[in-house]
């Protein structure tokens, strides 16, 4: 079963994109920031990220930096997720090698899905 | 000037002194640094004419005077004494008072006194009656009319008495009629004439100068303060700009998070192979509470717009400030762990009320309170509302948490500038309005609003309202929030 990493702040975001991955057939672990995602992902070693931009402790960019220097996560896919159009994060996050990079607001769950699925597989 | 004053944007400092003022203080200058310069030359010309009167002394006047023997003669000793006290009070007078009329009246008569001694040591040679009109010609380089008066009533009366009774010192001869006098008298009044003329002329052309350079220094002050005020636009203008920018970005984002969340929920609840989940239910619930948080977003958004452009409607009324207060933490005690936060809340006097708009003062209460409740893991927040003199209350809400970081403190009442770029480490919770608003409920109430903070030791906030108000006052733009870091 493939291993799905979610980070985000927002409960009420987190929640449905999780279930609906749980449904598809996944294994969907979270966190709520960059610092809780560094040790999950050590832990669960998963297949792919969804990695929130704007987050306490530690923000996505941070964080992304942190799994590219480590050597057992440093081929995990990652999709930055965020609710601001800041085309600085785009770049920044395009230096490190992301997967993709999606607004909050104008991805629907159905696209969601089949992006994690390109990305992760079945 | 008025044309001048009436193409000025409005801002633009106008240049204080009246422009025929300033063209006067710029003339008197030149002014007097003409006379000053002509005063110096004239002092250096009587040394060197006081030089030479003893040297003609010495050289011309015993063949003049006394034939083919040269001896040293009572003439050396008058070059001496008369030369040298026509010399010394010029020389004096520059020396104490350059610049003075006075002192431009003593020089004209000192050389005019000197050509006269000039002509007696030379037998009156009429050659050196030319000193007379080169020393004149000199005299208008004060571009003084005046000096002319002095200069010519001493070689009127010079020629007029030595003509009489001393004929031979002055023309050289042993009789000589009085007309010869006056024809001299005469002919140094015809060159005084254009003299003076000239000098007015001279007068009227520095007048000119005057005015058009200080035309120009006005025109150039005018033009710095244009670009200083062109500067200053330009600067506000983009920190609206700015601002503005911050305050969408921060409105996006507290609408974009919910509506997102809101999105991702309907969708999974529609989905005909998720709807029997256990989740689906759960997400109905809290699609509501997304609204909800959205509508508070929106009004929150709204109340501070309203108040920053003076349009928010106010209740006034008398507020009793215990109950404010107490409604107010009975709201955060829902909030806080009483096993680790003790809240506390006194009002002093008891009865102390004030006048304003009660729901908005409990409202900026509340804000205030969230915060400390935000920011405190243990401790202590303290609610304390007492008289500040006879017209005004203040409200104080200190806590024992975290502090305040500098990064946040430097653009407290700013909406949306809580967050605006910081992430990570530097992320605070909240929405950044809540002070935001705080500011705008003070500035309605005539008040002030100050942060004391100390990193690791908590935050002291004090509000200033006047409770003597029987109006709102109108919004103050200016009011910011005074933030002050404490060890």
């Amino acid at each position: 079963m493939k291993r799905i990493l979610i980070v985000d702040d927002t409960l009420s975001f987190r929640a449905p994109v999780a279930s609906a991955l749980r449904m598809e057939g996944y294994q969907v672990s979270c966190a709520s920031n960059g610092v809780e995602a560094l040790e999950m992902a050590a832990r669960t070693k998963p297949d792919l990220v969804l990695l929130d931009v704007a987050m306490p402790q530690m923000d996505g960019v941070s964080c992304l930096e942190k799994l590219r220097e480590n050597s057992q996560l440093k081929d995990v896919p990652v999709i930055m997720l965020t609710a601001m159009a800041d085309s600085d994060i785009v770049m920044k996050a395009a230096t490190k090698g992301v997967a993709g990079y999606l607004l909050k607001s104008q991805f629907s769950l159905t696209g969601l899905i089949e992006l994690v699925r390109k990305h992760a597989g079945r | 000037m008025a044309e001048a004053c009436s193409r000025i944007e409005p801002g633009i400092r106008i240049p204080h002194q009246p422009l025929s003022e300033r063209a006067d203080e710029i003339f008197r200058a030149h002014e007097y640094r003409i006379h000053c310069q002509t005063d110096q030359l004239f002092m250096y010309l009587l040394i060197v004419e006081y030089a030479a009167a003893i040297v003609i002394a010495c050289t011309i006047s015993p063949y003049a005077w006394a034939g083919l023997v040269p001896t040293v003669h009572p003439h050396v000793y008058a070059a001496l004494l008369v030369g040298g006290l026509v010399t010394c009070l010029p020389v004096y007078v520059v020396r104490c008072w350059p610049g003075a009329f006075s002192t431009r009246c003593i020089i004209a008569i000192g050389q005019m006194l000197m050509s006269a001694l000039l002509i007696h040591l030379s037998a009156g040679r009429l050659e050196t009656h030319f000193h007379i009109f080169g020393s004149l010609a000199f005299l208008s380089f004060y571009r003084d009319w005046r000096v002319f008066i002095p200069a010519t009533i001493v070689v009127a009366v010079d020629h007029a008495v030595r003509g009489v009774y001393f004929p031979y010192s002055v023309y050289g001869v042993l009789t000589a009629s009085p007309w010869r006098s006056l024809e001299h008298s005469a002919w140094v009044i015809f060159e005084n004439l254009f003299l003076m003329r000239s000098c007015l002329l001279s007068v009227a052309e520095m007048r000119e100068i005057a005015e058009h350079r200080a035309r120009l220094e006005q025109s150039n002050e005018l033009a710095v303060e244009q670009v200083k005020y062109e500067r200053a636009q330009k600067k506000e203008l983009s920190g609206a700009v700015d601002a503005l920018g911050q305050v969408l970005r921060g409105i996006g984002h507290q609408l974009r998070t919910p509506l997102a969340s809101i999105r991702l929920m309907s969708e999974f609840i529609q989905r005909p192979e998720y709807r029997d989940s256990s989740d689906a239910d759960e997400f109905v619930k809290t699609i509501h509470d997304e609204v909800v948080r959205l509508s508070d977003n929106v009004n929150d958004v709204l109340d501070v717009a309203q108040m920053n452009s003076g349009l928010s409607r106010w209740h006034w009324s008398e507020i009793e400030l215990s109950s404010v207060c107490s409604e107010a933490l009975s709201e955060a005690n829902q909030r806080v762990d009483h096993e680790k936060i003790r809240l506390e809340c006194a009002v002093e006097p008891p009865d102390l009320t004030m006048k304003g708009d009660k729901a908005a003062v409990k409202r900026m209460l509340a804000n205030l309170l969230s915060n400390a409740c935000k920011h405190t893991r243990e401790g202590t927040i303290a609610l304390r509302a007492i008289a500040a003199g006879a017209d005004a209350v203040q409200i104080e809400v200190n806590d024992t948490g975290e502090g305040m970081p500098v990064h946040v403190g430097q653009h407290l009442g700013q909406p949306f500038a809580l967050n605006a770029g910081n992430v990570g480490s530097m992320h605070i919770p909240g929405k950044g309005l809540g002070l935001a608003i705080c500011k705008g409920i003070v500035s309605a109430h005539g008040g002030a609003i100050a942060v004391e903070t100390a990193q690791g030791k908590g935050t002291s906030i004090k509000v200033t309202l006047r409770r003597d108000l029987e109006n709102p006052q109108p919004v103050d733009k200016m009011l910011g929030v005074e933030y002050r870091e404490i060890s």
